[in-house]
């Protein structure tokens, strides 16, 4: 029975099943811990569910990076690296775009942001890029410099934005950019065309890994490092060229919301965005197309969540629990199945078949 | 300021991440990544400190913190091993809901989202050289052996290891893989739970929202530049909390912006990777295991 379940085909319809289920189990759970502290979990969810579709434009626009951050963790992973440093990616390419942005370069609307996310992406590839390299040459565990890069990055920032790049006395943000430099919205909408730019690269990157040879190089890397060594496959530079793309990626996710909504760089505005990458991305399976669904729902909850502390009193926090438990479900798929044969072997009766040797 | 001088605060910035990192080198010899000492340390301080200010004892604010790390432990060994999702996720997962719940609770629990009140601290001692410490000073030296003793001079450790390498030949010697793995998280689980009421019970005297600040990824990357090993993670806690110790001094000395200052633990931790960084990790590293037949 349980041997059969796990070896069905895991059709469009039946990931969907396993999100919706994913989703439902952990707002169950929620209401539970709401009610033992003594709030309506209704009134609660609610609010959430009323800001995530009531303005669904902020969820789209905020789901903008949030992909783009998904995918800076996808992209390495098929090579077989960690790169847990989308965190400090996207701040850093969110400050070059706003430093590029707001210097007069003299270029053209159009030009001028995409040499802002250019920029952006060189940083971020860089800042990926190393951790990368000291893998393949000293070993260093990527996971480990990543995660540290994160904080050293997120301190440097911090300094950057208060001494060079400081924009007012009254906060910490950087100058505005320059009109040039804008990407513009949908009308009186909140998103940008950012959005597109993120779609885009979620469908390219799908086909890259699906029908060029240097894709399915790549993922031999990341599934047989030693029969792709064989087949004469260079494993260490792909391992180096995807981490350089998957912060590239995590950056131009900062670059756009710098330049298509806030306008400037404000500290500690992207907390979070980093780390709800890997989220999106192992909810996705990793899968390119899929990450445009799970970063909508990752969105669409810390949209929901922004409204609940002004509406309910309940903090803001509740829903970085409930995000844990969706990200928890959404990566053990056996988890129903699990569940239900502990129940099972507990009252044997109920199923006689199984054998109540117990 | 002399190195001598920072001796009682590296101590003190050492311990907790330092029962975090043993528990983590359990788990790892087991196999199994266990990235959520964030998380694990976050609820046992919380525990530590609730309870304590419930009873005033800061002793009872301990043991619900072990009993906290235990019930932790068999949480995500049932999302790792029963359900067998990814380690990497799921401890992120358990980092995210209790960095959640202990800040939603701190309203209910002590009325105020920021801080707890003050709460009973563990009995302190002093020493010489070491200063003031806490008296998980000496359950902390107790741990170090306990952990060495138990992974490398019994079979439980023996097997606990072999589990980590090699679970399929392990399995067929009759080795119940998961049931081994199930008890390494148990040990750290134990050790997430000190170290969690060390930081606030033995240091700070209250709970404050998020008050580990990385202090779990820390740990973490101890036991990596360790090299999954429970006498050389001493070391490398030390190392980590007596650059955490130098950063603060040097605050009050030198003129370098204080930002600077604070990536030094960080920066230092790259760096030594890159001179350390190849050691070995148990071959089934993060790798859940599943029979061939099934």
């Amino acid at each position: 029975m349980k041997s059969k379940l796990s070896r069905m085909q895991s059709g469009t319809l039946r990931e969907l099943g396993r999100v919706a289920f994913a989703m439902l189990f952990a707002f169950a759970a929620g209401a539970v811990f709401l009610m033992a502290i003594g709030s309506n979990p209704l009134t609660i969810y609610g609010a959430i569910f009323a800001k995530a579709f009531g303005s669904f434009d902020s969820t789209l626009r905020r789901a903008t990076p949030l992909m783009l951050s998904g995918l800076a963790i996808a992209i390495p992973l098929q090579t077989g690296m960690f790169n847990m440093g989308g965190e400090g990616q996207i701040i850093a390419g969110a400050l070059t775009a706003a430093v590029v942005g707001a210097s007069d370069l003299g270029l053209p609307a159009g030009l001028h942001a995409a040499a802002a996310i250019a920029a952006a992406m060189a940083v971020g590839a860089v800042l990926s890029g190393l951790p990368g390299l000291l893998k393949i040459t000293r070993g260093a565990n990527e996971v480990v410099t990543t995660l540290m890069l994160n904080s050293i990055v997120s301190y440097i920032v911090t300094w950057l934005v208060l001494n060079p790049f400081k924009g007012t006395d009254y906060s910490p943000q950087s100058k505005k950019i320059l009109p040039a430099a804008e990407i513009p919205t949908f009308g009186k909408l909140d998103f940008s065309w950012g959005l597109l730019i993120a779609l885009a690269l979620c469908v390219l990157t799908h086909l890259f890994f699906r029908s060029t040879a240097k894709g399915l190089e790549m993922r031999a890397a990341g599934a047989g490092p030693a029969a792709a060594r064989y087949l004469g496959i260079n494993n260490k530079l792909l391992c180096l060229l995807a981490m350089a793309l998957g912060g590239a990626v995590a950056s131009m996710g900062g670059a756009l919301e710098v330049l298509g909504g806030q306008h400037a760089y404000f500290d500690e505005f992207f907390t979070n965005y980093g780390f709800d990458g890997i989220a999106i991305a192992y909810m996705a399976g990793s899968h390119p197309l899929g990450i445009i669904v799970t970063a909508l729902i990752i969105s669409m909850i810390r949209v929901g969540a922004l409204a609940i502390s002004r509406t309910t009193g309940m903090s803001p926090y509740f829903v970085t629990m409930l995000q844990g438990l969706i990200i928890i479900l959404l990566v053990t798929p056996r988890f129903a199945g699990t569940v239900l044969s502990l129940v099972r072997r507990r009252f044997p009766a109920r199923k006689k078949e199984e054998g109540g040797a117990a | 300021m002399s190195v001598l001088s920072m001796l009682p605060s590296t101590v003190r910035l050492t311990l907790p991440m330092l029962f975090g990192a043993l528990g983590i080198v359990v788990c790892a010899q087991s196999g199994i990544i266990f990235m959520a000492m964030e998380g694990g340390l976050l609820g046992a301080g919380f525990a530590a400190a609730y309870v304590c200010f419930l009873t005033g004892s800061a002793v009872l604010g301990e043991a619900a913190a072990i009993v906290f790390g235990l019930l932790y432990a068999m949480l995500l060994s049932f999302f790792i091993n029963q359900c067998r999702g990814n380690h990497v996720v799921c401890s992120i997962g358990f980092n995210f809901i209790m960095l959640g719940a202990t800040t939603v609770l701190m309203q209910p629990a002590f009325g105020n989202t920021g801080f707890s009140p003050n709460v009973q601290k563990l009995p302190l001692v002093q020493l010489p050289v070491l200063g003031e410490q806490s008296i998980n000073l000496f359950v902390m030296a107790g741990a170090v052996f306990a952990v060495w003793f138990l992974l490398y001079r019994t079979n439980w450790g023996l097997r606990v290891r072999s589990v980590g390498e090699n679970p399929a030949a392990a399995d067929s010697l009759g080795i119940a893989v998961n049931r081994y793995r199930f008890q390494a998280m148990l040990v750290c689980g134990v050790l997430a739970g000190i170290g969690g009421s060390e930081l606030a019970l033995g240091q700070m005297g209250f709970f404050a929202r998020n008050m580990t600040a990385n202090m779990g990824f820390l740990s973490y990357s101890a036991v990596v530049f360790a090299g999954y090993k429970p006498l050389a993670v001493v070391l490398t806690t030390l190392f980590l909390g007596f650059f955490d110790a130098f950063q603060m001094n040097a605050q009050l000395l030198v003129d370098i912006p204080s930002e600077f200052l604070l990536t030094l633990p960080y920066a230092v931790t790259v760096i030594a990777l890159v001179f350390f960084g190849s050691r070995k990790a148990p071959a089934m590293f993060g790798k859940n295991y599943t029979r061939e037949e099934e």
